[in-house]
């Protein structure tokens, strides 16, 4: 009886490591798969700034204060907007809704069709383009220390 | 009519000159429309960009008048030259009343062909700085370091102030250009081309060069408030230039050194 029990205990134990082990190995796995996701994307200011200029949001978007329309945010509105909320209205609703208004405007149209079709890491790289816009930019132009004496 | 338009009317009829960063006095739209293409607006006449240039030395500045003036044909060469803007959503031209109707929208291509007419200007007193006005301050040294290399220029970009260091500008003279170029929205070039782009992150004797796309974003930048410069006085709506210019100078991570008995 008591080795009947015993048995029953250990072979519980084991189910319980045996589960245990495993779930441990898929959480190894799935944050092995995170950092690697993490690490194949990288902001990069160049690509951002390249994909900023093909697509062209500053055609509709614009750089004054004022809107052309009423329903159409200036670049200054769009930058101003949340990351997630970015990615969800100007990839997916947004500008579908005005699709009509481009029917005429083949350059619009294929730009618009190419914000569908960017990767997921490019569409990173886009939305920090857009929100680089309202940040401040401090350029720093250098010149090698041995040429100018320090006073 | 917007508050800017409502000053530069003031202004002129007052007789006073239109002042600010960018004035014009009407810009002449073309509309073109030929069967199955979109429609283009070519854009035609003078456009004034005025910098002015704050001594802010404490040293003398024997060379600032020849600077100012290489500088001042400097740009206006860089600026010259055709752009075309596809599909920029705009209000909708009027061809009966030549004017743009702010009620209706319409996609256009834009083709600008904008004579940009510079001029710097040597202030000495902050009240000559205007809210609108574009500044490039001349200073004695900017502290901020980076990589063991000095700092010739530092600049607050789109609109905002520009400073650059009177030796360097008199060693590197394209400099200033540079430094005015980011007021204008341009960042810099790195990698290979950065040697002999005007735009190169480090100050050389040959950078000068300026590319098509550019001119194209600059252009951009000037031209945002194309509806309201076609129609009729114009000067460019406020930057904050004083304000700004003084919180810039006053941040101590930038490190400038400049004769603050100059600046009030």
């Amino acid at each position: 009886m008591d080795l009947n029990i015993t048995k029953l205990s250990l072979g519980n134990l084991l189910l319980v490591l045996l589960t245990l082990s495993c779930i441990n190995r898929n959480n190894d796995s799935s944050e092995t798969l995170a950092k690697i996701k993490t690490d194949t994307c990288k902001i990069d200011q160049e690509k951002a700034d390249a994909l900023g200029s093909d697509i062209s949001c500053t055609s509709c978007h614009t750089l004054a204060e004022e809107r052309v329309s009423p329903n159409v945010f200036t670049m200054k509105e769009v930058s101003d907007m949340d990351s997630l909320k970015l990615r969800d209205f100007l990839f997916i609703i947004k500008h579908k809704k005005n699709l009509s208004l481009y029917k005429d405007a083949p350059i619009t149209k294929q730009r618009l069709k190419k914000i569908d079709s960017l990767s997921d890491c490019d569409r990173k790289n886009l939305i920090h383009y857009i929100k680089e816009y309202n940040r401040p930019h401090l350029y720093i132009l250098r010149t090698a220390e041995d040429t100018i004496p320090e006073k | 009519m917007t508050l800017n338009q409502l000053f530069a009317k003031v202004a002129l009829a007052q007789g006073k000159k239109l002042s600010g960063g960018i004035t014009c006095n009407g810009l002449r739209i073309q509309l073109r429309h030929a069967p199955g293409k979109m429609p283009e607006l070519l854009v035609t006449g003078d456009v004034t960009l005025t910098i002015k240039v704050f001594d802010l030395t404490t040293t003398g500045v024997p060379k600032l008048h020849s600077l100012i003036a290489a500088t001042q044909s400097n740009i206006a060469n860089k600026l010259r030259g055709e752009t075309m803007e596809y599909d920029r959503y705009l209000s909708n031209y009027d061809t009966k009343a030549n004017k743009f109707n702010k009620n209706t929208q319409a996609l256009y291509n834009v083709r600008y062909r904008i004579n940009y007419i510079v001029k710097l200007e040597k202030i000495s007193r902050l009240s000559q700085l205007s809210g609108n006005d574009f500044v490039l301050a001349v200073v004695d040294r900017i502290g901020f370091k980076t990589d063991n290399l000095n700092t010739s220029g530092l600049t607050d970009g789109k609109g905002g102030p520009a400073t650059v260091v009177y030796n360097d500008w008199c060693k590197y003279p394209n400099i200033s250009t540079h430094e005015f170029f980011h007021t204008l929205g341009l960042g810099h070039i790195k990698g290979t081309s950065s040697k002999k782009s005007l735009m190169g992150e480090v100050a050389g004797t040959h950078n000068n060069a300026v590319s098509l796309n550019e001119l194209f974003i600059m252009n951009k930048y000037l031209m945002a408030n194309l509806v309201d410069m076609s129609n009729g006085q114009y000067a460019s709506p406020t930057l904050n230039t004083a304000e700004n210019l003084r919180k810039f100078l006053n941040n101590p991570t930038n490190g400038f050194k400049y004769n603050k008995a100059k600046f009030r």
